[in-house]
C-alpha cells in the first residue's frame, strides 16, 4: 500500500498523481493535515505503540484500520502539514500570548507528525522528512560545491561593514530566505517572500551597524534559470526566459500573468547532469526541484534544491508527465 | 559561431491551405503568418539568418529581415548561439491522461428526474472522469439542481459545468449558493436569457453567463466559431491523433441513452440497465475517439485544425463520416468566414 501525506487544498498535482495511481492499478491512501487538525472536523486519527497502530476513521473513509508495518510499503511525503489550529487561537485573542502558544501549537502538531512518521521508519520514503529536515540551503550549497558545481558567492551576515563589502566587490547583490519563504495575508492582500536586489540605496537607509542575520549572494548575470525535477537518477529540465521582463528578471516567482515568462523543455549538458545525480545521491534524496541559472558567459550555477517543490510548473509546460512517472516509481516500489 | 533566431518550443507553426498561423500554446493565442514565413520556419529550422537570406538568392532580405523582427518582437522566438541549439529540443506532442473517459454530459429528462444519480457518480469516479456538464433546456427549480449536483459532491470531478434555462424568478442571488455549496462548479450558462453577459458571484473567478441565444435541445450544438478554440497544450497535443469533441467521452442523453454525444442517433444502451464502464470499454464506442482532423475532408487544409473543436453529428454530407462540420462557415482554400 502506497500512503501519501499531503493537505486537502491546492493539490492538483497529487490528484493527477493518483489517478495514475489508480489508473496503473497502484493501492494508495491520502491523508490530509489540515482534514485531521480541525476542530469540527469529522475524521479521527489515532497513533499508538501498543499495537503498532495507525488508524484513520471517518465520513466516507472505507479502511478503518491500518496496521502500519505490514502494509505500507511506501510514504509519499507531498505538502504535509498539520495546521497549528488557528481556531483555537482564536480563544486566546492576539498579542503576546497567542503567539507564544501559536509557537507552541505549531510544535505539538510537528510532535504529532511525528508520530506518524514512527509507525513507518522500515517504509520507503518519497522523501523521508528526518533527511529533509536536515537540508539548510548552506549546507546544500556547501555540498554542491565539493561536487564541482558552480554556486554563486554567498555571505550570511550580521553587519553592514560585511556587507559593503561583499557589495563592493560583486556590484550587485540580492538577498532572499536562508530557509523557506512564507505568505502572508495582511488586512485581506497576500505577500510573499521573494528575493530582492539589494543596492547602496538600501544599506544606506539602514540606521544600525548591526542587523538580523541574512544571507546574501551576487547577482548572477543570468541567460535564463532552470528548474529541474529529479526523479530517481532522471533529470527532466525546463528553461524560464525571465530576463527579459523587469517583474521578473530577480525572482520569476513574480510571476507575470499577462504576459507569462517563456518555459520550454531544456537539455542539460550530460556533465551537469551527472553532478546533479551525484548531489542528490549525497544528500540521500530520490526526488527534488533543482534551481540552476546559466549565465550569460554560459556558465551554470547551481542555486538550490527543494525536496518538496513544485513539479507541476515542469511537468505541464514541457509536456513531461511526470505525475504518471512519480506514481510509477511509487507503484514500483510498493513492495 | 553564428546566432539562430528559434522558435520557443511551445510557439507550434500550423500550415493551411494559403495561409499558416502560430500557434502560442503557452500564451494560449495564435497569430497569423504567411506560408512563406511557414516554409522559412520548418524547411530552414536551426539556419543562420545569413544562411537563409543566401538560400533565396538574397532577393529578399528585407522581407526575411521582417519576418524575423516580427518573431522576436512577439516572443515567438529568441536569438540562441548555434552551439546550444541541442540545448533546446522540441516539445513533446504525445498525449496521455489517466482517465478512461475525461469529459461527460448529461441532459436531464424532461419530464421526470429520477435518474439514480449518485449511481452515475459513483460509475463516472470508475472511469476517472474528470469534467461533466449538466444541460437543461426546459425550466427547472434551482433546489432540484442543487440535488443533482450534490450527489457528485464526493466525486473525482474537478470541474462541472451546468447549463440551465434562464427564468427570471431568480436573481444572482439565487444562483450564488450554488457555486458556494459546490466548490467543482466553475461555469453557470443561463439561455434563453433577456441580455447577454457574463459576471462572476461576489469575491469568485466563478462564472455566470447569460445568453440570449435559446437552446432547446441537443440539437443546436456543433458550432465551430473562433470564440471555441483553445490554443492550448491540452487541446494541441490531444488533437494530433485525437477527436477534439469526442475522444474520452461519455454521454447521457434526455431519454436516458448512453451516446458518445446526446446529438447522436447511435446509441450504447439505457444508463437504467447499462453501465457506463461496459459501454466505454466496447470497441465500437471508440470508434471516432482517433478521427483527428488530418483525416476530415477541408479541415485536413485548415490552419485551425489543432486548436478547433469539432463536430461529427451534423456533417455537411451526413453520410460521409470524414466531411466537414455542418455548422463552419470557414473555408480555408480562400482563408474566408462566411459569416
Amino acid at each position: 500500500m502506497i500512503l501519501i501525506l499531503s493537505r486537502g487544498k491546492s493539490e492538483t498535482t497529487t490528484e493527477i498523481v493518483i489517478d495514475w495511481i489508480m489508473r496503473l492499478g497502484g493501492n494508495y491512501i491520502r491523508v490530509n493535515g489540515d482534514d485531521i487538525s480541525e476542530k469540527d472536523n469529522p475524521y479521527g486519527i489515532n497513533i499508538s505503540n501498543e499495537f503498532s497502530k495507525f488508524n484513520i476513521s471517518g465520513e466516507g473513509i472505507d479502511y478503518d484500520s491500518l496496521t502500519s508495518d505490514n502494509k505500507i510499503n511506501v510514504v509519499w511525503y507531498r505538502k504535509w502539514i498539520i495546521p497549528y489550529g488557528a481556531e483555537y487561537l482564536k480563544l486566546i485573542g492576539d498579542g503576546d500570548l497567542a503567539a507564544k502558544v501559536q509557537f507552541h501549537l505549531s510544535g505539538e502538531a510537528n510532535g504529532a507528525s511525528y508520530g506518524l512518521y514512527s509507525q513507518f521508519l522500515n517504509a520507503k520514503w518519497l522523501d523521508n522528512p528526518l533527511i529533509i529536515r536536515s537540508l539548510q540551503k548552506p549546507i546544500i550549497l556547501k555540498i554542491a560545491n565539493e561536487l564541482g558545481l558552480n554556486v554563486p558567492a554567498t555571505l550570511i551576515t550580521n553587519n553592514i561593514k560585511e556587507l559593503k563589502g561583499f557589495l563592493k566587490l560583486h556590484s550587485r547583490i540580492v538577498t532572499k530566505c536562508i530557509t523557506d519563504g512564507i505568505f502572508l495575508t495582511v488586512n485581506g492582500i497576500d505577500y510573499g517572500m521573494y528575493t530582492k536586489e539589494i543596492t547602496w540605496l538600501e544599506i544606506g537607509e539602514l540606521k544600525t551597524e548591526y542587523f538580523y542575520p541574512s544571507l546574501f549572494q551576487e547577482l548572477l548575470d543570468k541567460m535564463y534559470e532552470l528548474r529541474i525535477f529529479y526523479l530517481n537518477g532522471k533529470v527532466y529540465s525546463m528553461a524560464i526566459f525571465s530576463q527579459n521582463d523587469p517583474q521578473t528578471a530577480i525572482d520569476f516567482r513574480k510571476y507575470n500573468l499577462r504576459n507569462p515568462n517563456r518555459y520550454v523543455p531544456y537539455k542539460l549538458p550530460e556533465e551537469i547532469e551527472q553532478k546533479l545525480r551525484l548531489l542528490m545521491k549525497k544528500l540521500d534524496l530520490k526526488c527534488g526541484s533543482i534551481d540552476i541559472v546559466r549565465k550569460k558567459d554560459g556558465a551554470y550555477y547551481f542555486l538550490e534544491v527543494n525536496p518538496l517543490g513544485q513539479f507541476g510548473m515542469v511537468s505541464g509546460p514541457c509536456n513531461y508527465y511526470l505525475e504518471k512517472e512519480v506514481a510509477k516509481y511509487l507503484i514500483k516500489n510498493d513492495k | 559561431m553564428e546566432d539562430i533566431v528559434k522558435l520557443f518550443a511551445c510557439c507550434i507553426p500550423v500550415k493551411g491551405h494559403i495561409r499558416s498561423i502560430i500557434c502560442d500554446i503557452q500564451r494560449m493565442k495564435y497569430d497569423f503568418i504567411p506560408n512563406t514565413l511557414y516554409e522559412i520556419l520548418i524547411i530552414h529550422e536551426n539556419k543562420s539568418l545569413a544562411y537563409i537570406k543566401e538560400y533565396y538568392g538574397n532577393e529578399h532580405d528585407e522581407t526575411i529581415e521582417q519576418y524575423f523582427a516580427f518573431l522576436l518582437e512577439s516572443e515567438y522566438a529568441f536569438i540562441c548561439q548555434e552551439k546550444d541549439i541541442t540545448r533546446f529540443p522540441k516539445l513533446d506532442l504525445s498525449w496521455q491522461s489517466p482517465s478512461l473517459i475525461t469529459n461527460s454530459i448529461i441532459d436531464l429528462p424532461e419530464e421526470q428526474l429520477n435518474l439514480d444519480f449518485h449511481g452515475i457518480s459513483k460509475q463516472l469516479d470508475e472511469l476517472g472522469c474528470n469534467a461533466l456538464q449538466i444541460r437543461c433546456y426546459k425550466d427547472i427549480k434551482l433546489e432540484n439542481v442543487a440535488e443533482i449536483l450534490k450527489a457528485f459532491s464526493r466525486s473525482r470531478l474537478r470541474h462541472i459545468d451546468v447549463l440551465l434555462k434562464f427564468n427570471s424568478g431568480y436573481t444572482s442571488d439565487d444562483y450564488e449558493p450554488l457555486f458556494a455549496d459546490n466548490p467543482r462548479l466553475f461555469f453557470l450558462t443561463l439561455h434563453s436569457a433577456n441580455e447577454n453577459t457574463i459576471f462572476s458571484p461576489q469575491g469568485t473567478t466563478l462564472c455566470i453567463h447569460l445568453t440570449t441565444k435559446k437552446i432547446s435541445s441537443a440539437a443546436d450544438c456543433g458550432c465551430i466559431n473562433p470564440s471555441y478554440f483553445s490554443p492550448n497544450i491540452a487541446t494541441f497535443t490531444e488533437a494530433q491523433n485525437h477527436n477534439t469533441c469526442l475522444n474520452r467521452k461519455i454521454s447521457i442523453d434526455s431519454s436516458g441513452n448512453i451516446k458518445n454525444c446526446p446529438s447522436m442517433n447511435e446509441n450504447y444502451g439505457n444508463i437504467r440497465n447499462t453501465t457506463l464502464k461496459s459501454v466505454a470499454e466496447s470497441k465500437k464506442f471508440k470508434e471516432l475517439w482517433n478521427l483527428n482532423k488530418d483525416k476530415v475532408s477541408v479541415c485536413q487544409d485548415c490552419e485551425f485544425r489543432y486548436i478547433c473543436t469539432d463536430c461529427r453529428v451534423f456533417k455537411t454530407d451526413d453520410t460521409d463520416i470524414y466531411s466537414k462540420p455542418a455548422k463552419c462557415s470557414y473555408d480555408p482554400y480562400t482563408a474566408t468566414w462566411a459569416d
